[in-house]
């Protein structure tokens, strides 16, 4: 029983990551219909660009270097939108896919040769606490606030804010919403900010909860596409769910299975879920997503 | 006619081909000896073929500022090969045949380095791996040379250490690959032989970041100690989750997590971790590599670069004794080895071209690996 608290507990914070990282994915999936494979290096980035901050000659303070990664991460995220899928906004979706995949080799490299192949660390101290039989990390719980306050401030943007209100009718019809006079473009480059600012924030996190390496965007890139897929593409709150189940059901299924599965699992439940429900948990029944369904 | 002209047309090519070959073939005594590199220079493993290279580096910048070998200069071509074996074994098929080198210096995985080494015995090139330890490198053939102590004499160090500790029920905490499996085996047959009991034996998997339910496992084992074999990044995610979930038992680390790298990775966690490396002199000659280092690169040495810088070294040493050829490289590397000290420490070989060496005790003390006091 101690033991399942642990891993519960365990698969929370790891499912809090993905979730986060999941949502970005998820809202150019809604808005633009397809999949930003380069979603996993722009967290990455935003988690190097917070260390940059931090350890360079600008010795800027950890937190608020946590914050202007973050907004950094924002910026080039609607850059890299303007600079590599705009153009490719009418071509076929496997052009803008293509680049996604190019745009995230660039990163990767851009990182080795800029930051180093090293592995790096905050290396923020942590204190342990014990909630009855549970053992909890002070980073741990902020990571775990963290992925809540962002997931509900979210929430609140899509359901009680204008550019909410735009965003979702972007994703359900692009053309129809520019001729009911939303500034689409505006729109698009917003989603590719928050979107981005959210994948900095779990590239973030998991780096205070582990280490940095140029080449965690992949890692990223999987698990947050397996949670995206398995919520319904282009549906936020599927996507949250996604991430959760995928973090609990890989780390209580590492307790039952030999760990060299563990990748495999996230791919596991995306193929049964699959099986079972197509759409995904939340998809619609044509599958076209929707930011808010 | 159309024949004809084809002919004609194929016979250029060869020429021009032929030219090509010819200009890039030793034409005098001052030609540089070129020397292949095969090593991870990106990919998930990137720092430690990174960091190696810069070993190479320093010791090609000397060798070659006295005057060379025997008065050619050392040219090394490196390729990366990812960490992945069949890149590698590309690598490794265009130094042997485009470059035409009679020596490799290999990679660091075991795994790539086993890939490679069938290779090497096949198209007769010697190959020298910095720090691949997998005991089944030994069987790889003749061609086949390793600058650090196997992996045998690792496991069995481990069981010395855990006497000492007076632990009887322990754990062991792999990376599931050739090397994290070969020490764990070792070390497995030889405790239980001497009465242990070995109560988990716990794999983890490469790339990871998140091994807490792989840490629980163990802790509800309920171990005296847990020995971990890993190449530091994962490792030193580890040591810092056991710490997270309280499994307060004394860590017994291998040969490569003996590193800055997981002193920087695991933080305040790594603090009183034990861990076996090759005994190094620390006299004079490491003293003058770390200088030599911290002039060229800005920082202290790497990991394992002082094995590279060593490597390279030996064979300078062994063309200098038996010729730029694989077979005379292959003979003066055994010569090389009957004298040399280097950074890294003694370098003579066993029957199988591997480096016998001793070893010397770590633990953590105040973020600094320091020499155990038994």
């Amino acid at each position: 029983m101690d033991v399942l608290l642990q891993l519960i507990v365990n698969g929370v914070i790891a499912g809090g990551n993905y979730a986060l990282a999941a949502i970005g994915y998820t809202m150019v999936y809604g808005i633009l219909k397809f999949i930003n494979f380069a979603h996993g290096s722009v967290a990455m980035v935003g988690a190097y660009a917070a260390f940059v901050l931090a350890t360079s000659a600008l010795h800027v303070p950890m937190v608020p270097a946590f914050f202007l990664a973050v907004l950094f991460t924002a910026v080039l995220g609607v850059l890299i939108e303007k600079a590599a899928y705009k153009p490719l906004r009418y071509a076929p979706k496997l052009a803008p896919l293509t680049t996604a995949v190019a745009v995230s080799f660039v990163l990767d490299a851009a990182v080795m040769i800029l930051v180093g192949t090293e592995i790096k660390t905050y290396a923020v101290p942590f204190e342990v606490y014990s909630i009855g039989p549970v053992f909890i990390t002070s980073i741990q719980v902020i990571v775990i606030v963290a992925s809540l306050v962002l997931m509900v401030g979210l929430h609140l943007l899509l359901s009680r804010t204008r550019l909410g209100k735009a965003i979702r009718a972007v994703a359900d019809d692009l053309d129809l919403s520019e001729v009911a006079g939303i500034n689409t473009n505006f729109t698009i480059s917003a989603v590719f900010a928050i979107g981005s600012a959210l994948a900095a924030a779990s590239g973030i996190l998991i780096g205070l909860d582990s280490n940095l390496q140029p080449t965690m965007g992949f890692l990223i890139t999987v698990k947050a596409f397996a949670a995206v897929v398995l919520g319904g593409l282009g549906n936020v709150y599927g996507a949250i769910v996604g991430g959760f189940i995928i973090g609990l059901v890989e780390n209580l299924g590492v307790w039952y299975i030999p760990p060299v599965w563990k990748n495999s699992i996230a791919f596991g439940i995306l193929i049964l879920g699959l099986l079972i429900r197509p759409t995904g948990l939340f998809g619609s029944k044509d599958n076209t997503g929707g930011v808010l369904q | 006619m159309k024949g004809k002209r084809r002919f004609a047309w194929m016979t250029g090519m060869l020429m021009m081909g032929l030219l090509l070959v010819l200009s890039t073939a030793p034409a005098g005594a001052a030609d540089p000896y070129t020397i292949g590199f095969v090593n991870h220079l990106t990919g998930d493993m990137g720092p430690y073929g990174q960091s190696l290279k810069k070993g190479v580096d320093l010791a090609v910048d000397q060798i070659n500022a006295a005057g060379g070998v025997k008065g050619h200069p050392l040219k090394v071509i490196f390729e990366d090969d990812r960490g992945q074996a069949a890149d590698a074994i590309t690598a490794f098929t265009k130094l042997a045949e485009v470059d035409k080198v009679p020596v490799v210096l290999g990679s660091a995985s075991s795994t790539v380095t086993l890939a490679i080494c069938a290779k090497a015995q096949e198209s007769k090139v010697v190959l020298v791996s910095s720090v691949s330890t997998a005991p089944s490198l030994k069987e790889c053939g003749k061609y086949f040379f390793s600058m650090m102590v196997s992996d045998d004499a690792q496991g069995e160090e481990w069981v010395r250490v855990a006497n000492h500790l007076k632990v009887k029920n322990v754990a062991v905490m792999f990376i599931n690959n050739d090397y994290g499996n070969g020490v764990k085996n070792v070390f497995v047959k030889a405790f239980t032989a001497a009465g242990g009991k070995i109560l988990i034996e716990q794999p983890f998997e490469d790339g990871g970041k998140d091994f807490r339910t792989e840490v629980l496992k163990v802790k509800q084992a309920k171990p005296e100690a847990v020995f971990i074999v890993d190449h530091t990044a994962e490792g030193a995610i580890v040591i810092k989750q056991a710490k997270e979930l309280q499994l307060s038992v004394p860590f017994v680390t291998d040969v490569s997590m003996v590193a800055k790298e997981t002193l920087e990775g695991a933080g305040a966690a790594a603090e009183g971790v034990m861990g076996v490396r090759a005994a190094s002199p620390s006299g004079p000659v490491w003293e003058k590599f770390k200088a030599d280092f911290n002039t060229k690169f800005k920082t202290e040495p790497t990991i394992w670069a002082d094995f590279a810088f060593d490597t390279m070294m030996m064979v300078a040493k062994a063309i200098e004794l038996g010729g730029y050829s694989a077979d005379g490289i292959q003979q003066g590397m055994f010569k090389a080895g009957e004298t040399y000290v280097g950074p890294s420490g003694t370098k003579k070989l066993n029957p199988h071209g591997i480096a016998l060496g001793t070893f010397e005790w770590v633990v953590v003390k105040n973020g600094t690996w320091v020499t155990y006091q038994k």
